[in-house]
């Protein structure tokens, strides 16, 4: 219900911004982020096994690259609105590994974020220009915990999944250089906040995951991002224009 | 182709930028590096159960507990898998319980696996998948405890000893006999508790006779280790040793059944050895001497009195049914009339058979009259101070009538003699009437010198016309003439004791005093016979058949049958009674305890 609410106002921005559009930009960008989950690191240091042997918490969450979609478009006086995906995972994981086998358990985390963009930009000439970027949307979140005992053969392999929806919003300065006529190349400086979001089980709805003093455990996104972007003006492309 | 260039550096923009990272996270991975090599440990062993064993037994819901201990690796579990279970323990010791219920019995497995760690100290080796199993296949017996066909067989005698035998219970969860011996006879009680299945007897070595009682429980032990009560059985052995008698003149044999087990004989606390009989003094007529001879085994036993006791009742005679306390034989009917405070009886002649017999509750008056009334027809008696009729034949009653009821006072009756078919000389109290008890009244009455006469005190001739008293030294002669009246034609003081008409010569009367024994004849006294001084005693009465004197010794203990016409002594011995039990008649001399002897 809420993907169709949100493709509906997509399509109706998109109509009406195409009114008043002096050109479309499709951006393609690789962000770096770190990621708050507060929550998610006590729950992992709570399910350290006691399996005798030294079980280690190998990665906790660690900054790790997404990916984004954008569609921008610029209107007058250097201001420019558009809509924006991006999808980023992290993960911990509790192991431990020898000759005879292994054991894990992984707490694989990623997010989709739909959201609009506002753009200021300020023109630097030479075809380069900084960007006041500011984006916001919808959350969508998911948790895989998976334990996994391997000694010769599987011993044993159980999943479990759990979903979140919350709000987020980035902000962020960009740096752009034209290049080839219809190519902009980008760096991209900023943070996300989000509001962290309690995670229900996929398979029994209504189920949650609980802290030890009765509280929502919740996963929480927010952090810095950095990253590059490529962007092509389709108008320019689809014009054939030099 | 200025446009195609800058797709181309697009492309590999993008490219590089894809290439940047993958799509979505992986954690990484850290393999920690130890040794994998490893050894076993040197032993493994159990603590309970045996695993030297092949066999387990059961017949019963049985725990087993088990202990095993490595040497250098831990034990990270045991497993049993047994009668389609499958028990898992996560250490080296615990318990398990087998139950056979619904299994028939019969020969199953029991498999047991001990695992033991590598020592590796690897996850698989925390796991317990990796390491050394120890796997031991027992053999399972279910066996209940069924018909085991167990018990007492038979019992020996061996060197003189009572052994016991039982049935040998070989089974492997055999605990114990528990053996319980009672002697009944010694009052001697034992157990012995034999942990040896194949040890199947016991020797009694107390056993000297009578009666043992010998018990024999089984006990098994479960898998637990408790015993429980497997099955008993009981068996009582009888020895029973009889005292018997045999006489021989003025002695007495003591004999008795001969004794197979080791023994030593006691008699009034003398031991006498292992001996097979003994001889004492003949006891002669009387009531019957209880003796007592004591068997004692030859081991010690906690106490000397514990002893086999044998008892034996002896007096000289044949016993029969006439007991009595006065007692007269009817020639002319054959038969014996006998009273006591209780009853009368009359019991046959010959066989001695009680042929009737009248009862009552107590007779307080009882001075034991009996009298038959000229015809035969009748027999008169008292109770409680009434005459008494009763038909001769059968005893039934007749009639029963107060004495003399315009007397007063109580009558005291002593004697019966009939005349005719209303008269009597009938004595009561302190005396001698003519009674007319038809109509109940006196006709005539004399004074006598006691009111507690015995027959032998008082005595009437068996025609009627004279009768005789003793008392204080005194003798007093009475006629009856013709029925009307009592005249005293004699009386004389001296030391006269007893006085008896002889029955079949009214006019001879036996007189006793304290030195002489002699017979006179009526009316004048004078002496026709006296008794030898070797016949020793008090006459007793004369038999109604031989006309032979009863003489009771009490200082000598002897009976003595006199026949004084003839100067014979027809019988002569031993007794233990008190002269005034026996009564001579038809040729037997009758003790009040129903003991008699025949005289040849």
């Amino acid at each position: 219900m809420h993907i169709r609410n949100l493709l509906l106002v997509f399509f109706l921005f998109n109509i009406s911004v195409n009114g008043l559009s002096q050109g479309n930009v499709f951006r393609f960008e690789s962000q770096v982020g770190t990621f708050s989950m507060t929550d998610l690191k006590d729950f992992q240091e709570r399910l350290m096994p006691d399996l005798g042997v030294n079980v280690e918490k190998v990665s906790s969450f660690p900054p790790y690259v997404g990916f984004g979609l954008s569609w921008l478009t610029r209107l007058n006086q250097g201001m420019g609105l558009g809509l924006t995906s991006e999808f980023f995972s992290t993960g911990g994981r509790n192991s431990y590994e020898d000759y005879s086998g292994y054991y894990k358990f992984d707490f694989l985390v990623h997010c989709f974020n739909l959201g609009t963009i506002i753009t200021f930009k300020n023109e630097l000439g030479g075809g380069q220009r900084i960007n006041f970027e500011v984006l916001q949307g919808l959350k969508i979140s998911s948790l895989t915990l998976r334990e996994m005992i391997f000694i010769s053969e599987p011993v044993s392999d159980e999943k479990l999944g759990f979903k979140s929806r919350s709000w987020w919003i980035k902000a962020g300065l960009r740096y752009e250089y034209d290049f080839l006529d219809y190519f902009t190349a980008g760096v991209f400086v900023g943070g996300e906040y989000n509001i962290g979001g309690k995670l229900e089980s996929k398979e029994n709805p209504n189920n949650f995951i609980f802290k030890e003093n009765g509280e929502y455990v919740r996963i929480n996104w927010s952090g810095l991002r950095a990253g590059i972007s490529l962007a092509a003006d389709l108008s320019i492309l689809s014009s054939g224009k030099q | 182709m200025k446009g195609l260039n800058q797709g181309i550096i697009a492309s590999i923009f993008l490219i590089s930028v894809l290439s940047f990272s993958s799509c979505i996270y992986e954690p990484p991975d850290r393999i920690t590096e130890i040794r994998s090599d490893f050894s076993p440990p040197d032993y493994v062993i159990s603590q309970t159960i045996d695993f030297d064993s092949d066999t387990l037994y059961v017949w019963g819901r049985t725990m087993f507990n088990f202990s095993f201990l490595s040497s250098d690796q831990g034990i990270s579990a045991v497993t049993f898998d047994f009668l389609g279970k499958n028990l898992s323990f996560e250490s080296g010791s615990g318990s398990f319980n087998v139950d056979p219920a619904g299994f028939q019995d019969g020969s199953y497995t029991l498999t047991c696996k001990v695992f033991v760690h590598s020592g590796t100290g690897s996850l698989a080796d925390h796991l317990g998948a990796e390491g050394y199993v120890y796997k031991k296949v027992f053999v399972l017996i279910v066996e209940g405890p069924g018909d085991s066909n167990f018990g007492f067989t038979h019992t020996t005698i061996e060197n003189g000893f009572l052994r016991i035998h039982w049935k040998n219970f070989n089974r492997s969860y055999f605990d114990s006999y528990k053996i319980t011996v009672r002697d009944s006879a010694l009052n001697h009680f034992f157990s012995k508790t034999i942990t040896d299945a194949n040890v199947t007897s016991l020797i009694d070595s107390s056993f000297v006779g009578g009666s043992v009682n010998f018990s024999i429980l089984v006990t098994c032990k479960d898998g637990d280790g408790n015993s429980r009560d497997f099955g008993s059985d009981e068996f009582t052995y009888r020895f029973p040793v009889k005292l018997s008698f045999n006489e021989e003149g003025d002695s007495l044999e003591l004999n008795w059944t001969n004794i197979p087990f080791n023994h030593t004989i006691y008699s009034n606390q003398v031991s006498l050895g292992h001996i097979r009989s003994y001889t004492i003094k003949n006891p002669g007529l009387g009531y019957p001497v209880r003796y007592q001879i004591s068997v004692a085994p030859v081991v010690k036993l906690l106490f000397d009195h514990q002893r086999y006791n044998l008892y034996g009742d002896f007096s000289s005679g044949i016993k029969s049914e006439v007991v009595f306390t006065r007692m007269d034989y009817s020639p002319d009917l054959d038969a014996f009339f006998t009273k006591d405070p209780m009853h009368v009886r009359k019991h046959d002649g010959n066989s001695l058979l009680l042929l009737g017999h009248y009862d009552y509750s107590w007779d307080y008056y009882d001075h034991t009259c009996l009298g038959l009334s000229p015809d035969k027809t009748r027999l008169f008696s008292t109770e409680n101070g009434k005459l008494l009729q009763l038909n001769s034949s059968s005893l039934e009653f007749l009639k029963s009538d107060s004495i003399a009821p315009h007397t007063t006072g109580t009558k005291k009756p002593l004697l019966i003699h009939l005349l005719n078919d209303s008269l009597m000389l009938f004595s009561f109290n302190s005396w001698l009437t003519i009674y007319d008890y038809a109509i109940r009244d006196i006709i005539d009455q004399e004074p006598l010198e006691t009111s507690d006469a015995a027959p032998y005190h008082l005595s009437v001739s068996s025609d009627g016309t004279f009768a005789a008293n003793c008392g204080n030294g005194k003798l007093k002669v009475f006629r009856n003439n013709n029925n009307a009246s009592l005249e005293i034609i004699y009386e004389t003081s001296g030391s006269f004791l007893e006085c008896i008409f002889d029955p079949d010569d009214p006019h001879n009367l036996l007189l006793v005093t304290e030195t002489e024994n002699y017979v006179v004849s009526l009316p004048g006294m004078e002496r026709i016979h006296t008794v030898p001084e070797t016949i020793k005693g008090y006459p007793v009465n004369f038999d109604p058949v031989t006309n032979c004197i009863l003489f009771v010794s009490n200082r000598y203990n002897t009976l003595t049958v006199y026949d004084y016409k003839s100067g014979h002594i027809k019988y002569s011995g031993p007794h233990h009674g008190y002269f005034d039990e026996f009564y001579l008649g038809k040729n037997r001399i009758f003790h009040s305890s129903g003991y008699n002897i025949k005289i040849n």
